[in-house]
Order: C-alpha cells, then sequence, then structure tokens
C-alpha cells in the first residue's frame, strides 16, 4: 500500500469527517478550523484529484445550486480504500510515535 | 437589485488560472465570496476574490514558463539532432531559403526605398506640379510633367489666393570653376521659395533669404567638402561658366544633401532670375519649349485651391497661348515618382517582374523545404510512432515540427542578412540605387524579419506537422505509411520550380540576344577609333575657332588620322523641318565640317562629299537615303529644299546610318507611330555655320593610345583652360545605349541562376531520398539482372518527366514575358524556337548531373548490401 503524505492524510480524515458534506467549501473551513492553516482551492482540488485518481475518495456531483452561480457542488466520499489507508496511516502513526512522550524530558531541562 | 456574485472578469481570470476542476474551483469561490459578502460587506468580499487571483499568480507564471521552457529545450534538443543527422538536408534547406530571404529582403528594401519617394516633404498633400498635356489629332493625350518657364510667377500672380509659393526647378549644366578646380555640373536653377516649399533642411542659414540675391548660391554638403574641403564655404567665391559668359557666386548656404528617396536632386543651386548673367535671358520668357528637365511646383493654400486651380487655368492658358493643342494641369508631389511620363521615372513593370522573381526564388526555397521534410518524414516514423505512444498530443508534435522549421528558418535569415549585406554593392550597381546596409537592419526592418521568421517557420513546419501527426503509431511501426516525391502535392511544387527556372534561362536568353543585336547591328558607319571631344560651345563663333585652333594643333600629328566636327554625335542629334515642293517634312539635322563622312566612314552612294573649293557648298546639303525615300526622289543630287528659311542644293546622299540610340528611338515611336518605324530616320547634313559645333571628332590610330589621348588633353588645355576636358569614344556612347539592358540582363541571369541553383538544391533533395527509399527495390533488380543504366534510367526518368512537363507549361509563360519585353523596343529580334530549346537542354543537363551522382552510387551498390535483411 502507497503511503499518505501528510497533505493527503489531513484531506482524506477532512473527507471522512465531513461524511456527507465534502465538498470545496466545507473541506476548506473544516481544515482551517482544525489546523489553523488556509489551504488554497487549487492545492486543495490538486490534492482530492489525486486521491481520487488513487481511488481512496470518489467524486459527484450535485445539484446545480444559485449560491454557486449555477454551478453544482463536487461532493467526495471516502471509499473502502481510503479508509484502510487512513487505518494504516493511523497504525504507521501510532508506531512510529510510540513512546514519545516520555522521551520529552530533555525538553524540560533544556539540554 | 444588488450584485451578489463575484465581478465577471476577475471570474474569467481565475477560470484560466485554474489547472485543476474548474467547475469545482469555480463554484467553491463563488459560494465562500457570498458567505463573506453576507458577513463583511462587498469591499471585503471583492478584496477576498482578488486575494484568491493574486496568490496562485507567481506560481502559475513560474510554472507556466517553467513547463513551456523545457519542452522548448526538449523540442530544440530534438530539433537539433535531426538537422545534424541529415546534413546534407539541412545544408539544402539553410542554403536554399538563406538565399531566397536575402533575394526578398534586397528586394523589399527596394520597394520600400521607391514607395518611400518624397514621403519626407513635410508639405507633400500640398505641393503640386504643373504638367503639360499635348493633343494629338488623333485623339490620344501626350503629358510632360513640365510647363514652359515663364508659367511659375505668372501663375502665382494670377491665382494669387490659392497658390502660397511656387519654385521652379530646372536643370543646366554650367562649368564651375574654384581656383583651378573645374568640372561641368548640371546646377539646379530654382526660386526663392525652393527651401520654403520643400523640406530640404539648411545646415545654415535662413530658407527665405539664402537664394534672394541673384549671386547666392547653395551647396550641398558632398559639394560643399569637395569644393571647401573642411574650410567654411560661407561666403566664398564660385565662378560658373556658360558658354562664353561667367559669373561670380557667393556660396550663401549649405544644405544637406538631397535623401536617396527624393525626386529632386541638387548639388548646387542659384537664383534662376540670374541666367540673365549668361545672356540667357530668353529662356525666362519662352513660351515654346519644355523639357523634363524644367519643372515648376507650387504650393497650394487650402484643399480647395487644387480644384479652384484647375478650374482656372484654362482661362489663363488662354492669356499666353494661342495654341490649342496644348493645355496645363496640376499633378499631386505625391504621384511624381512613378510618372510614366518623365524621364528617368523607373518603369513599375520592371519592379513587378523584380519582386515576383525574388518571391518564385523564396517560394522554390520553401517549396523545398516542405517536399524535403515531407520525404524526409519516412526517416522519423520511429520517433513520431514513439512519441505518440509515450502519449504526446498532436499539438506537441505538431510543436516539435514547428520549432525545427522556426530554427532553421531563423538561421537562414540570420544568413541572408550577411549574405544580403554582401551582395548590397552589386544590387546598388544593378538598380542604380544607393542603399546602405543600415538600411537592412532597421528597427521595422528587424521586427518585420522576426515576424517573417515566424510565418515563413510555421508555414513551413505546417505541412508536415499536419500530415505526419495524423498518423496512428501502429502504421507508423509497420511502415505502412508512405511519404514520399510521389504524392501530387510535391510533383506540382516541383515542376513549379522547374518551369520559373525555365522561364528566366529563356528570358535571359532573349535579353542577351538582343543586346547582342543593338550593339551589333550594322549602324552605317565605323565607331571604331573615333574619339569625341565635346566643345562646351553654345554660339556659332568661338566653336568655329575653337575647332580651327584645336584641327591645327593636332591635325599633322602622328597617330591622328583624320578630324572634324559637328553640332551632334551619336543620340545627341536635333530635329527639324524643311520645306519641299509646299509640303512640311521632319528630318534630323546636323551641321558638320569638312572631313566629317570620311571620318566616321560613312559612305556616300551618290553625289560628292563637301568641299573647300567650292564656295557654293554653303548652300549645299547632304542627305541620307531615307530622306531621299521619303521625298520619293528619282535623282536626288540637284534638288532644291527650303531649310533654315534658305535654298539648299543636294549635292550627294550617303548610306543610311544609325543616329539615334534605341531608347530614343524607342520614344519617338511611342509618341509618334510614323516617325522611327525603321531603324533610322531622314537625315541632312550641312556645312554652313549656322548652329554651334559642339563635337569634334578625331579619328586616332590604335597604337600609342594613351600618349595620342595625352596630346590632344595637352592641347585642350592649352586651348580652353577655362573648360574641363570631357571626351569619349564614340564606341563607348554606342554601348552606352544598352547600360539599363545591360543592368537587366545582369538581375534576370543572376536570379535565374539563383533560382536554378535553389531547384537543383531540391532535386537532389527528393532524390537521395527516393534513392534511400528505394535500396531495396534497386537491389532486387539487380538480382534479376538489370544494368546500371537501366537503374539510373529509372532513377531518373521521374526527374525527366517532370521537367518536360514544365518546359511545356514554361514556354508559352516564357514566350510571353519575353514578346512583352521586346515590345519596349523600336526594332527587336524575333524569338526563335532556339530560345527554348536552349532552355529545355541546360535544365535537363543540369537535372541529370544534379541526379546523377547519387543514382549511379546507388546503382552501382552490390546488392548484398541492400538486401542483407531480408
Amino acid at each position: 500500500m502507497r503511503e499518505l503524505t501528510k497533505a493527503e492524510e489531513t484531506l482524506l480524515l477532512a473527507v471522512m469527517r465531513l461524511k456527507n458534506n465534502a465538498y470545496g467549501v466545507a473541506i476548506k473551513r473544516h481544515i482551517q478550523k482544525s489546523t489553523g492553516k488556509a489551504l488554497p482551492y487549487g492545492t486543495l482540488y490538486f490534492i482530492l484529484e489525486q486521491l481520487t485518481k488513487k481511488g481512496f475518495v470518489k467524486r459527484f456531483s450535485g445539484e446545480p445550486i444559485p449560491e454557486r452561480g449555477g454551478r453544482s457542488r463536487i461532493y467526495y466520499i471516502l471509499t473502502p480504500e481510503g479508509s484502510r489507508a487512513l487505518e494504516y496511516a493511523y497504525k504507521m502513526q501510532q508506531k512510529i510515535w510510540n513512546g514519545y512522550p516520555e522521551m520529552t524530558w530533555w525538553k524540560k531541562t533544556g539540554k | 437589485m444588488k450584485r451578489t456574485n463575484p465581478p465577471k472578469f476577475a471570474e474569467r481570470i481565475l477560470s484560466i488560472l485554474s489547472f485543476s476542476s474548474k467547475i469545482g474551483i469555480l463554484g467553491d469561490t463563488e459560494e465562500e465570496y457570498r458567505l463573506i459578502l453576507s458577513k463583511k460587506g462587498r469591499f471585503k468580499a471583492d478584496m477576498w476574490y482578488v486575494w484568491q487571483i493574486l496568490k496562485p499568480l507567481p506560481f502559475y507564471i513560474r510554472s507556466t514558463i517553467y513547463w513551456s521552457y523545457a519542452m522548448f529545450k526538449s523540442y530544440l534538443k530534438i530539433g537539433i539532432r535531426n538537422l545534424k543527422k541529415f546534413k546534407s538536408f539541412t545544408f539544402i534547406n539553410i542554403t536554399g531559403l538563406s538565399i531566397g530571404i536575402a533575394c526578398t529582403l534586397l528586394i523589399a528594401l527596394f520597394i520600400k526605398n521607391e514607395l518611400s519617394y518624397d514621403r519626407f516633404h513635410h508639405k507633400l498633400d500640398n505641393i503640386y506640379r504643373l504638367s503639360s498635356n499635348w493633343h494629338k489629332p488623333d485623339g490620344s493625350v501626350v503629358r510632360y510633367g513640365s510647363v514652359p518657364i515663364p508659367m511659375g510667377p505668372l501663375i502665382k500672380e494670377y491665382f494669387v489666393d490659392d497658390i502660397r509659393f511656387f519654385a521652379r526647378v530646372c536643370t543646366m549644366e554650367f562649368t564651375v570653376r574654384r581656383g583651378d578646380f573645374l568640372e561641368n555640373l548640371d546646377v539646379t536653377l530654382t526660386d526663392e521659395a525652393f527651401f520654403k516649399l520643400f523640406t530640404f533642411p539648411l545646415l545654415n542659414g535662413n530658407p527665405s533669404h539664402v537664394l534672394s540675391s541673384l549671386n547666392s548660391v547653395v551647396l550641398s554638403e558632398i559639394l560643399a567638402k569637395r569644393y571647401f574641403g573642411n574650410e567654411n564655404p560661407l561666403g566664398k567665391r564660385l565662378t560658373l561658366i556658360m558658354g562664353e559668359y561667367r559669373d561670380d557666386f557667393i556660396v550663401s548656404a549649405v544644405a544637406n544633401d538631397p535623401p536617396n528617396n527624393s525626386s529632386i536632386n541638387y548639388s548646387l543651386l542659384i537664383n534662376i532670375n540670374c541666367l540673365g548673367s549668361f545672356r540667357r535671358e530668353d529662356f525666362l520668357s519662352n513660351w515654346n519649349v519644355t523639357s523634363p528637365n524644367w519643372q515648376t511646383f507650387i504650393e497650394v493654400m487650402d484643399s480647395n485651391s487644387p480644384r479652384r486651380i484647375t478650374n482656372g487655368l484654362p482661362q489663363f492658358t488662354k492669356l499666353y497661348i494661342s495654341d490649342q493643342d496644348q493645355s496645363f494641369t496640376l499633378q499631386r508631389m505625391r504621384d511624381i515618382h512613378f510618372d510614366q511620363s518623365d524621364t528617368g521615372t523607373p518603369d513599375l513593370t520592371k519592379i513587378y517582374i523584380l519582386s515576383a522573381i525574388a518571391f518564385f526564388i523564396l517560394l522554390t526555397a520553401v517549396i523545398n523545404f516542405v517536399t524535403i521534410s515531407v520525404g524526409n518524414a519516412s526517416y522519423r516514423f520511429r520517433e513520431i510512432g514513439i512519441r505518440k505512444l509515450v502519449g504526446a498530443k498532436r499539438k506537441q508534435l505538431m510543436g516539435q515540427f514547428w520549432i525545427e522549421s522556426i530554427f532553421i528558418t531563423a538561421v537562414a535569415v540570420f544568413l541572408a542578412v550577411m549574405i544580403a549585406r554582401v551582395l548590397l554593392p552589386v544590387f546598388n550597381t544593378f538598380t542604380n540605387k544607393s542603399l546602405v546596409y543600415s538600411d537592412i537592419l532597421s528597427p521595422s526592418n528587424i521586427a518585420v524579419l522576426f515576424l517573417f521568421t515566424m510565418i515563413v517557420g510555421i508555414s513551413v513546419g505546417s505541412y508536415p506537422a499536419f500530415i505526419l501527426s495524423k498518423f496512428k503509431p501502429f502504421d507508423l511501426f509497420k511502415g505502412k505509411q508512405s511519404l514520399s516525391g510521389k504524392n501530387s502535392f510535391t510533383r506540382i511544387l516541383v515542376i513549379m520550380q522547374f518551369s520559373l527556372s525555365i522561364i528566366l534561362i529563356v528570358v535571359v536568353i532573349g535579353l542577351s540576344r538582343q543586346i547582342r543585336f543593338i550593339l551589333n547591328d550594322d549602324y552605317g558607319f565605323n565607331r571604331e577609333n573615333v574619339i569625341i571631344v565635346e566643345t562646351h560651345k553654345r554660339e556659332v563663333e568661338p566653336g568655329e575657332r575653337l575647332y580651327e585652333k584645336f584641327r591645327n594643333r593636332l591635325l599633322n600629328q602622328a597617330d591622328i588620322i583624320r578630324m572634324s566636327s559637328a553640332s551632334g554625335s551619336f543620340d545627341k542629334v536635333g530635329i527639324g523641318r524643311f520645306l519641299y515642293n509646299g509640303h512640311d517634312y521632319k528630318t534630323s539635322y546636323m551641321r558638320v565640317n569638312f572631313d566629317y563622312f570620311k571620318t566616321i566612314e560613312l559612305d556616300l552612294v551618290e553625289g560628292r562629299d563637301f568641299s573647300h573649293k567650292i564656295s557654293s557648298d554653303m548652300q549645299a546639303l547632304v542627305v541620307n537615303e531615307s530622306l531621299v525615300q521619303t521625298l520619293g526622289l528619282k535623282k536626288a543630287v540637284g534638288t532644291q529644299i527650303r531649310y533654315h528659311s534658305r535654298i539648299f542644293t543636294i549635292i550627294g546622299v550617303v548610306r543610311d546610318s544609325r543616329i539615334y540610340g534605341i531608347d530614343t528611338l524607342t520614344k519617338m515611336h511611342r509618341y509618334n507611330k510614323n516617325m522611327a518605324e525603321h531603324r533610322t530616320l531622314p537625315a541632312l547634313y550641312y556645312i554652313n555655320p549656322i548652329i554651334p559645333l559642339r563635337y569634334i571628332l578625331i579619328k586616332i590610330s590604335p597604337y600609342h593610345l594613351s600618349e595620342t589621348l595625352d596630346r590632344i588633353r595637352a592641347a585642350w588645355t592649352e586651348l580652353e583652360p577655362d573648360k574641363p576636358f570631357s571626351w569619349s569614344f564614340l564606341e563607348e556612347d554606342i554601348e552606352a545605349q544598352v547600360l539599363d539592358e545591360n543592368r537587366w540582363k545582369n538581375i534576370v541571369l543572376y536570379s535565374s541562376l539563383l533560382a536554378v541553383f535553389v531547384a537543383c538544391l531540391g532535386v537532389f533533395g527528393l532524390t537521395s531520398i527516393s534513392v534511400a527509399r528505394r535500396v531495396k527495390e534497386i537491389g532486387i533488380r539487380k538480382v534479376h539482372g538489370a544494368t546500371v543504366s537501366n537503374v539510373v534510367g529509372l532513377l531518373t526518368k521521374e526527374f525527366i518527366k517532370w521537367v518536360i512537363l514544365a518546359n511545356v507549361i514554361a514556354w508559352p509563360a516564357a514566350w510571353y514575358v519575353l514578346h512583352k519585353w521586346l515590345q519596349n523596343y523600336a526594332y527587336r529580334i524575333g524569338i526563335s524556337p532556339a530560345f527554348f530549346m536552349i532552355a529545355a537542354f541546360s535544365m535537363v543537363s543540369v537535372v541529370l548531373l544534379t541526379t546523377s551522382a547519387l543514382t549511379i552510387k546507388a546503382a552501382l551498390a552490390n546488392p548484398a548490401d541492400s538486401l542483407r535483411y531480408e
């Protein structure tokens, strides 16, 4: 299984959390809220397309609505491969970070 | 209603900048825009939207440049590799194109210069030239760009509200003396307003006054340098001499040299009213004479003036001229350069011919480029196939071809500029222009050249780009596609090249035959070893005296065989009228001296020559055969005719001889169909000193030429220290009449050589392609017993067929062009089939020579090599 990049991970998690409401604006706001970073739409969509290609998310468009100037919202939804990838990433994360808090003594003593 | 969506143009920009998921990005941005709008107001929302555009902009620009640069680099690299791989094709393409472009460049310069004539005058649109129309009895009108001299001041007075200034511009030959320096010069006689009317800047002095004094003179820069070197010429003295009269002038200003695109040229200007000092006041009041060298220009007050003047002109004319045949019109300054009625104007058709030739050479080169890249493409099927397989889009494949062709064109343009630079002096002598190198590289030209490179590059690259990018990769690998010299497009192009070359060759042959014909035709006299010395005398007495002195000084010296003098010389003979039986006849006339006929070996067919001993010979005439024929005389000797209000008796008849050059004859022919149908005209000779002797003829022996000349010159300087020694060989004067023709012959000759060369490059390229393609076929044929000549024949058959077809196409066109061209001459050669045969033969042999090296090599190759892989 290919590893996810940090940005892909963040986006995939956002799509998962937003469930049926995962489209551009919502994803962007969610990420801004949770990480404090503003992700430009260009980057956002680029990563989402990568994810679509890898098969981790699926894309579908909703009804055209006036707020978007008659354009459809593009929704993303997590695929089983996507959730497996997240799970894998989570486990890897844990393995890598295992025992981290105990090792922070040098921080307190200031070396 | 308030606007709730973002500004349209901003949306458009955003949509261009969005690489991925356009709809998503646009939609999301709009949705968020509305959110911000409802919370924070329009200004904030708009600012936010703009920020959305600005933020990705640097990245967008960077990545666009980066990727297109990367792509461009790859195209260029592969392109250069290809050019290196197919060296001979690259050479053919670049050579052909650069020659073609160089020719076009030179012609473009030439045309640009032609079209820019007189455009530098600030008042161009207000300047008009007065011209005369002569209404002939047959209803036709002949126009001259000149009017009688007195008209200028009178018309200005008559139309005082419509004409601001007038300036007559007349040229006359004067001898200019500055210290010991002596030369004959065409002096421009004009009016005060000259420098106000025309835009010829003065280096110093006030344009309104520099010519107001009768003895002030304005010099051009070149002349000022020649006479005064680095001294300040202002206030210096010059002497002008005309005939027996002379006057001193003081330099009042120096003017910039007239630009090389000016119809009006000058080197030394004086006020026309000073003619009185030279006893030529009659010019200023003579209504009966016009000459192309005497022009009158006016500046009108406003845009309605020309109409008012045109309407008033008949009224004005009636006051001074009773002759109904003559009327006057206005002509825009803008138009005069291309007015065919003037002498010395360029023939528009010649410009067309020149541009057509240049265009065709360029076209030939472009055709080569296309045929070779199409033919050569078979070598590149694999490359194209792989590119396609890897996913190159059609656009990208075309980009590859375009980059290659633009690269080649750019190199060719660069070389073309070099070639044009080298050829410019030669081109100048051919076209009688003075173009300079900086004309080639003017900013506007560089821009045009750049554009030209792109256009030629793209258009040349287009055909292979379209054709080759169309194929499916699979077919390309299987070698199913065949692109070759066989397709009809290529065939048409090659035949066009051949046809053009053949037309040019035929025209060259015809022209050189015509020139030879003009020169070697029977002139009726012996032109060899005759020196013509100008006397510069405009009056009878001084001319007689000078000749007598000159004759006594020289005649008994060694190597000087005979001497005589006359009022005219070859192509410089006046036409007058005489009366016979109450009828009026036109004839050329010449006042000659004793021994004239012997000096030029013009034979008498009847009667006798003038003699010293017979005093009645002062009233005697010798006429030529044409005159006898015109009068229909049975017995010419003894006939009396009335000439110059005296009775003359014919005492002898000489052979018809050529009096005028072909140009003069042609002009006479054009203006008067009855005259000059023949190469000779009626002519009469007399010895009565009615008109001045202008030319001294000296027959010398062909040995010790330079010593003889030195002696003649010494005699001249001793007798006439005031006048420059101007002399020529009679033979030179005869050759001078074909100067223009020779120039044209050379232009066509060299351009036809270039056209043939470029066409041969193409043939060479095509042959090598077809040989390469048919290697296996040749191998199999040889295995089956084909001989070398069979194979060579097989390979050249096609080209020979094309050449023959090209001949069939070219012959009528060549005939037409040559026929039209020869119509320009009063007498001409007939177009003989030999011209066409020679052209066809030379074309066939050139093609055979070009292809032979390749075909023979292919035919001699061992079939085992070519069939090794089968």
